[in-house]
């Protein structure tokens, strides 16, 4: 366990207790905001799992162990999210194809951390609620992939899978092709994060959008080691941040999808 | 946990729940679901322990909190489902869930506490009981505000679940250490009763 896990875990206990403190506010002024009240249990779990990883190396003098309240937590957030989004009514084949995108992305994710870590119940507990959150989120949605936009990001899913594969199927260029995975995670975030906005602002992407961002974030992080992990949490927990105030400011014009 | 300690402390709220009508028997049989489902959660974390190979601190940490929630869980979709209760309602069946449960924790204490000091046993046992109450409180008044909302139920419950899972594995951990750790442990159960004491006055006054 080094030093700068240990700072990075207590910033962002920190930053989870201030938006917690300013989230439960909102909440009690607007206390009939389903999707509000999601994103306030949602941090809660957030800085509950922080809260007890770093009280857990204090008091143990060590990290939880594989399958710990930590786990827990983080894994009740992406089910309380996803219980937030209403069901889809309508579906287009713009929609299913989204969603099938996204969903064998999960999978597949699913499949490499099991890969990496060998602890498959642990993952699958991980996969399922992602998995579920990317399905409706993607439902929810009316992005045209057949795009300039589409095609610019399609290609990157692909060049990732092969990169992942090649670091795990020869580990002596492990290294340099961490380098490089990192680099099209990060490449293809921001075209994601373009394919979603379409021609809107940035500030306007709605509710699944930002859903769709949060599961891409983490899939990055938990497929990524050493400094792109860290990159990838930060994002992550921007992300969220943002997400916050948008649903904390501007409330229910955005649940309507 | 051996059957001697729910048989010592079911008599009296089963003769109460003969006797009682209304909301008195219905908090009365909270109080005895409480218990069976603490009987349950020992018998199923030792079962757990035992498979996994963990010693008794490390099923304190991970199992417990796990099966203890859950089975509270099942006890709340069970009454809210067969009962029909009204909100009103809800937070006495909370209570009375949560109290019977720590009942039974507490003779169990009582019968592993060996040289304890009796303030330190009392304590102890009033501890656990805000615990356990405090986590009923969260997985009721949750579910209720889940299907008010009328968001997506399954993943919703089980998202609160997680939350009072970790709220009592955390719990569990500060007050497995002596000292400042210890306080805070006790704390937390505190702060989440008193925030559900005084949420509805700060949103009248809002």
């Amino acid at each position: 366990m080094n030093a700068m896990t240990i700072l990075y875990e207590g910033l962002h206990c920190l930053f989870c207790a201030w938006l917690t403190y300013w989230l439960i506010g909102k909440t009690i002024a607007a206390p009939h905001h389903p999707m509000l009240y999601a994103t306030t249990v949602a941090v809660v779990c957030l800085l509950l799992g922080d809260a007890y990883w770093l009280a857990h190396l204090i008091i143990r003098g060590n990290v939880p162990e594989i399958l710990s309240a930590c786990d827990v937590a983080y894994v009740g957030m992406w089910l309380i999210f996803h219980a937030a989004l209403p069901r889809p009514q309508k579906l287009s084949g713009r929609q299913a194809a989204l969603a099938a995108l996204m969903g064998v992305f999960t999978v597949l994710n699913g499949v490499g951390w099991t890969v990496w870590t060998q602890h498959w119940l642990l993952n699958l507990i991980w996969t399922i609620p992602l998995f579920l959150l990317a399905v409706r989120s993607a439902l929810l949605l009316d992005v045209r992939l057949n795009s300039l936009r589409g095609y610019l990001f399609l290609p990157l899913p692909g060049l990732l899978l092969a990169a992942e594969t090649a670091s795990f199927l020869w580990p002596e260029f492990w290294d340099s092709l961490n380098v490089l995975c990192a680099i099209l995670w990060l490449c293809s975030l921001m075209l994601f994060a373009w394919l979603l906005k379409g021609k809107a602002p940035f500030r306007q992407l709605p509710i699944p959008a930002w859903m769709l961002l949060m599961v891409y974030c983490e899939c990055a992080s938990l497929l990524s080691s050493d400094w792109a992990y860290f990159v990838f949490q930060v994002l992550l927990a921007g992300t969220i941040g943002c997400f916050a105030r948008i649903v904390g400011k501007e409330g229910e014009p955005l649940y309507a999808l | 946990m051996p059957s001697d300690y729910l048989l010592a402390c079911i008599g009296g709220p089963l003769l109460a729940i003969l006797l009682l009508h209304g909301r008195g028997r219905r908090l009365f049989v909270a109080l005895v679901g409480g218990m069976f489902a603490a009987f349950l959660c020992g018998a199923i974390s030792g079962f757990l322990a035992r498979m996994v190979q963990y010693d008794a601190m490390a099923a304190v940490l991970y199992i417990s909190p796990l099966v203890e929630e859950g089975m509270k869980m099942v006890l709340f979709l069970l009454f809210l489902f067969v009962c029909r209760l009204r909100e009103a309602e809800l937070p006495e069946i909370a209570v009375g869930i949560g109290i019977g449960f720590s009942l039974l924790e507490s003779i169990a204490l009582l019968f592993t506490a060996g040289e304890w000091q009796l303030i330190v046993l009392f304590s102890k046992a009033f501890c656990s009981a805000l615990i356990h109450v405090a986590c009923a409180l969260m997985l009721i008044l949750s579910i209720q505000t889940i299907r008010r909302m009328a968001m997506e139920t399954v993943s919703g419950y089980l998202g609160v679940y997680a939350v009072t899972v970790t709220v009592h594995a955390l719990y569990n951990l500060l007050v497995s250490q002596a000292g400042i750790s210890l306080i805070l442990g006790y704390a937390l159960p505190t702060a989440v009763i008193i925030l559900w004491k005084f949420t509805p006055r700060i949103q009248r006054t809002n």
